[in-house]
């Protein structure tokens, strides 16, 4: 590597470490956060001065214990940058790292530092994502752990060495500890890689292209024994969400997500996806998976097509293969869960889109797709902020400071040591953090379609789960988040059927929280 | 590992343990923490073991891998301090990660000879000037986040004659007074005067000054059966717009 290329690197580098940072930075100034953070940071915040970390088996934190290495590493953020918890929440953590390790990534597998940074930017612009990447959330911390073991991976193609092997284990138990998910994505991506290494070494006997490949075997054999020895979470957190209804929740969202208007059985107050933002995600969704089905499409035609020989071997085909592998597999565990996840088509296909068409020969072509998909996060950042979604010049939501005091009255008025809160989930986040070493601790209760029409009474069936306290933002116009990430209108446009409501008292109004309790 | 590497591994250490010992709090403190747990842990165990053995791996290899393995460290030692009852007080941990730091930083240093050695000077400026921004930006992200509101506030509410949030009387008899807290906190510049007007036809004036609270037990009487909407309405000074509102919803039989 001379000292020119070198230096291009480094430019592009710091050219989107610091976009990326300073748009972080944006973010963190409109408050933006994902609603489950509020647990990590509340439970960081409750154990902050204590000698020793013990997770709790029941309440609100008891999750938490399935990923320990998460409040782990925020409470030594929190510590050694000598900030309150509170503002590490909205710390751009994973703006920096993920621009970072993702840019570097993209280099060595596109090697271009242009087409690596605008892909970078892509998706650290991208708001439709940006809220679980740019900040100290799972995915800001666990997604650099990931390209790590990518970029680690790729080492082994070049030589042969003890040291990878111990990196590739020490990443993988990190990333067990912080993010489920991103624990399933190293072995899916180890897994895949090694299965197109297995299916090349046996079908084209070209051994002697992949010598390495028996002991990463060994290692994605001995990381899935780890995972389902040793990971809770899918017993406890993934298996009981299995069915159909999910699948139904799941195709819902996702035809939100599009835009493609509500389905039939949706709900009456689901939240309406601007048309704009829709548009640009299906078309941004198409542009990322069209070339790479084609591409495969082309790759299997091309095996069979030819004798073994006249067969090109790639050395990124195994990579290829992983992240495949980690998109299908995930997008189609989680829409079991409730949620058709898009996150793998957003962050990792990139990859492989801009290497099929950069496989054409024509360079310039990966370029201007590359361009096209900054192109499509600018539009995003400009119909989001038209919609006052996320981002905004107005108030988007009540603040933490402006809930603390009908927390504080919770605390100091409410009959028990626990009380269960129905509410959005952001709002729910904002008192289980104002509450941290209060005697009283709120209990979330999730709206979901019934829950939604008895609070603005269009309803009057007995509760489920009767609800302690309804909170109501009434200065929010962002989406409420309900069950299994259900997206409801905001309940500010029900205000006068909430007020009108003969089954629930109105006890509590501050101006932006109101606090409702049923009647008996 | 080149000497200045490994006195600018040791002067960034020195300045963490100084910050985080001495409780100096700010900017400084904020860059420190950040580098001495994102790059610094990945950074000295790569060049321990991998820099000697991956002959081409450049200066922004080196620190970009750092990231991952730094977070897989810090995450796995943590556990580990945690286990083992260290600790994860600002004292302890940063002399746990100090000592593996400078462990790894000094034999890395003595390894030095067999190594490929980076060209920095060529990026020296460009780095400097990204840092800057880097680490600008990301003091700008903390500097409004801790500091808590003192805007103004005006709140009513209605508890129980227990003063508690349960047991409302939803259900009374016809003719019979049933007894209901009102409180009334104000948090403004001046002191201001208020009138809590009821559906029921009372009307109470009174001041507050601000950070002042106002509570009284109100009697609710329904003299015809079936089912009522008891409203509180708060007026601020004397504007006819309503400020605040509450309510209860009776059955009288």
């Amino acid at each position: 590597m001379n000292k020119n290329t070198l230096s291009k690197e480094t430019i592009f580098f710091l050219i989107t470490v610091c976009i990326s940072t300073c748009f972080g930075t944006f973010l963190s100034s409109q408050k933006v956060t994902d609603p489950f953070l509020y647990y990590d940071i509340a439970f960081v915040k409750s154990i902050q001065d204590e000698r020793q970390i013990n997770f709790p088996d029941v309440g609100p934190y008891k999750s938490l214990s399935l990923a320990p290495g998460r409040s782990v590493i925020l409470a030594q953020y929190a510590n050694m940058m000598g900030i309150n918890p509170e503002a590490l929440q909205f710390f751009p953590l994973g703006s920096i790292l993920i621009s970072a390790t993702f840019y570097y990534l993209a280099l060595r597998f596109l090697k271009s530092p242009i087409i690596a940074c605008l892909i970078t930017l892509y998706l650290i612009l991208n708001l439709s994502h940006a809220t679980a990447l740019y900040s100290v959330f799972a995915y800001g911390i666990a997604l650099p752990i990931l390209f790590g073991v990518m970029l680690v991976y790729m080492n082994i193609f070049d030589r042969r060495e003890i040291i990878d092997i111990v990196l590739l284990l020490l990443l993988f138990i990190a990333a067990n500890f912080i993010h489920y998910t991103i624990a399933t994505w190293v072995i899916l991506f180890l897994f895949g890689a090694n299965l197109l290494v297995g299916f090349r070494t046996v079908v084209d006997k070209y051994q002697q292209s992949y010598p390495q490949a028996i002991q990463v075997y060994y290692l994605t054999s001995a990381l899935v024994v780890i995972f389902f020895t040793f990971n809770q979470v899918i017993y406890e957190s993934f298996l009981p969400f299995f069915g159909s209804s999910s699948l139904e929740g799941a195709a819902q969202n996702f035809l939100s997500y599009l835009s493609f208007g509500i389905s039939e059985n949706s709900s009456p107050y689901s939240f309406p996806r601007s048309r704009l933002i829709g548009l640009v995600s299906t078309f941004t969704l198409l542009l990322i998976l069209v070339p790479i089905s084609v591409g495969l499409i082309y790759h299997i035609w091309n095996h069979f097509k030819h004798s073994p020989t006249e067969r090109v071997i790639n050395v990124w085909t195994p990579i290829l293969g992983g992240i495949l592998l980690i998109g299908i597999v995930d997008s189609a565990v989680y829409s079991v869960r409730g949620s058709i996840s898009t996150k793998a088509f957003s962050i990792l296909f990139p990859l492989l889109t801009l290497h099929y068409f950069q496989r054409t020969g024509k360079r310039s072509l990966a370029v201007v797709v590359a361009i096209i998909l900054f192109a499509t996060s600018i539009i995003k950042i400009g119909a989001f902020y038209e919609n006052s979604y996320l981002i905004s010049n107005d108030k988007l939501n009540t603040t933490i400071d402006e809930i603390r005091p009908s927390s504080e009255w919770m605390t100091k008025n409410g009959p028990n040591n626990k009380y269960y809160l129905l509410a959005d989930l952001n709002l729910y986040g904002k008192y289980l953090l104002s509450s941290v070493n209060d005697s009283k601790e709120p209990i979330f209760l999730s709206f979901d379609d019934d829950n939604y029409a008895r609070v603005i009474g269009e309803s009057s069936e007995t509760w489920k789960s009767t609800p302690d306290i309804i909170a109501v933002d009434a200065a929010s116009s962002e989406p409420l988040i309900g069950f299994v990430w259900g997206r409801y209108k905001p309940l500010k446009e029900y205000a006068d059927r909430i007020i009108n409501n003969p089954a629930i008292n109105l006890i509590y109004d501050d101006g932006s929280i109101w606090l409702a309790k049923p009647v008996n | 590992m080149r000497k200045l590497e490994l006195f600018v591994l040791l002067g960034l250490t020195a300045t963490q343990i100084v910050l985080a010992i001495c409780e100096i709090t700010g900017p400084f403190r904020v860059v420190s923490g950040f580098i001495f747990l994102t790059i610094l842990p990945g950074y000295v165990i790569l060049s321990f073991f991998y820099r000697t053995k991956l002959d081409h791996l450049g200066f922004l290899a080196h620190l970009v891998l750092s990231i991952p393995v730094s977070l897989a460290i810090i995450c796995t030692l943590g556990l580990m301090a945690n286990f083992l009852s260290i600790g994860l007080e600002i004292i302890p941990n940063v002399t746990w990660l100090s000592t593996y730091i400078l462990f790894f930083a000094s034999i890395s240093y003595f390894r030095r000879s067999k190594e490929y050695r980076y060209n920095l000077r060529s990026n020296h400026f460009l780095l400097i000037i990204g840092s800057l921004v880097i680490l600008f930006a990301l003091n700008f992200s903390l500097s409004d986040v801790s500091q808590h509101s003192n805007s103004p506030y005006l709140r009513l509410y209605v508890l129980n004659n227990e003063s508690l949030t349960n047991n409302y009387p939803n259900q009374v008899q016809v003719s019979t007074p049933v007894e209901i807290l009102l409180g009334v906190e104000y948090g403004g510049n001046t002191e201001q005067q208020f009138t809590l007007i009821s559906s029921h036809g009372s009307k109470i004036h009174f001041s507050l000054s601000p950070g002042e609270t106002w509570t009284k037990y109100a009697k609710v009487t329904l003299n015809k059966p079936g089912l009522h909407e008891v409203t509180w309405t708060l007026y601020q000074g004397g504007r006819n717009i309503p400020q605040r509102e509450i309510r209860l919803w009776m059955t009288a039989y």
